[in-house]
């Protein structure tokens, strides 16, 4: 009776389940290696363009977030695949 | 994955088509509700008495958007872009900022949804497509794919299939830029709610020392939702931007 109950819990899942995690695992792992790399450029060079010439200020501040969001997005994308795959069953 | 659980309000069904008002439809009311009020509201009060503090706020991020949306990269043409663009970047900006009221199973935000956010996208695409040919005409299509500034052999091989690709890259990347920004942040708070209920009951169980420490995993959520605030600003400042980017490309006159 309770070997039943048991198995009625267990759920099974198809053969592509631990790959795909494994996937998705990788997928954002690797994904954000280079979205960390450009957001660290970008900040390091608009600090240093700032300090350079501190009245390009407003400037470097609007194009720095302009391009921390475009550049965050790719890693997004790696996120996008990895809830896919976190999906299969 | 926490998925936001749908609430039909009132069914509405038209054959195969499904148009039930559900808590996403009333908290996209919401917001259009609100951004309505909060524009033309502010322009009623500043016909009425000249100045005010929510005109005050509202000149404000309008200016914000104007100078560095619209004038940054539309240009001269920009003023009569500016409610199409301020338009996109409120209605976008308060359904993130709705996702942050704490009601649980009601308020999220829409946003989150790549239905919702592939929908604005897709207007946008429409939009840019249908600027380009007016301005244009339909030769639009043909400087387009076969750009002048290729070399011959290029010209009619590759960069129509280059540029198609790029064109309609565009509005699935907006979609899921701001799907999986607003997805991600409250994911991560989801996570951390988890692991903070689970420290919680472990420390109330502790003595009385251990018991004042039982606030600290919260610090960690608070830090992550002021950064959602942040996110939602950038999310909505950066859909408007890249609008206004391909509308000034959809306008220009070389190329």
């Amino acid at each position: 009776m309770a070997a039943e109950a048991a198995e009625a819990v267990v759920q099974t899942m198809s053969a592509a389940v631990p790959l795909a995690k494994l996937g998705a695992g990788l997928a954002v792992g690797l994904g954000t290696l280079g979205s960390g790399i450009g957001i660290g450029m970008i900040f390091g060079k608009s600090i240093e363009s700032a300090a350079r010439q501190p009245e390009a200020l407003p400037l470097v501040q609007r194009l720095m977030f302009t391009g921390f969001a475009l550049v965050e997005a790719q890693a997004l994308y790696a996120l996008l695949i990895t809830f896919i795959l976190l999906a299969v069953k | 994955m926490g998925e936001h659980h749908e609430i039909v309000h009132f069914v509405i069904r038209l054959g195969s088509l499904n148009l039930s008002i559900t808590n996403n439809v009333v908290m996209l009311w919401l917001a259009a509700g609100l951004t309505f009020l909060f524009l033309f509201g502010a322009a009623r009060l500043v016909n009425v008495s000249g100045t005010g503090r929510l005109p005050n706020l509202v000149e404000s991020l309008l200016e914000f958007v104007r100078e560095n949306v619209v004038e940054a990269f539309i240009g001269h043409n920009g003023a009569k872009w500016l409610p199409f663009v301020a338009t996109i970047f409120f209605f976008i900006l308060f359904n993130n900022l709705l996702g942050l009221v704490p009601i649980p199973g009601y308020f999220h935000a829409v946003t989150s949804n790549l239905n919702v956010t592939a929908a604005l996208a897709v207007v946008v695409f429409i939009v840019v497509q249908v600027v380009a040919v007016i301005h244009h005409g339909p030769m639009y299509y043909l400087n387009l794919l076969f750009p002048k500034t290729a070399p011959g052999w290029l010209r009619f091989s590759l960069m129509p299939l280059i540029e198609v690709i790029g064109t309609l890259a565009r509005p699935f990347s907006l979609a899921i830029r701001l799907f999986a920004n607003m997805t991600a942040g409250h994911q991560i708070i989801v996570v951390l709610l988890t692991g903070d209920l689970i420290g919680v009951s472990y420390l109330l169980k502790q003595g009385i020392g251990m018991k004042l420490l039982a606030a600290l995993p919260f610090v960690g959520v608070v830090v992550m939702d002021g950064f959602e605030i942040f996110v939602a600003f950038i999310q909505a400042f950066i859909f408007a931007l890249l609008t206004a980017l391909y509308l000034g490309e959809a306008m220009e006159e070389s190329h």
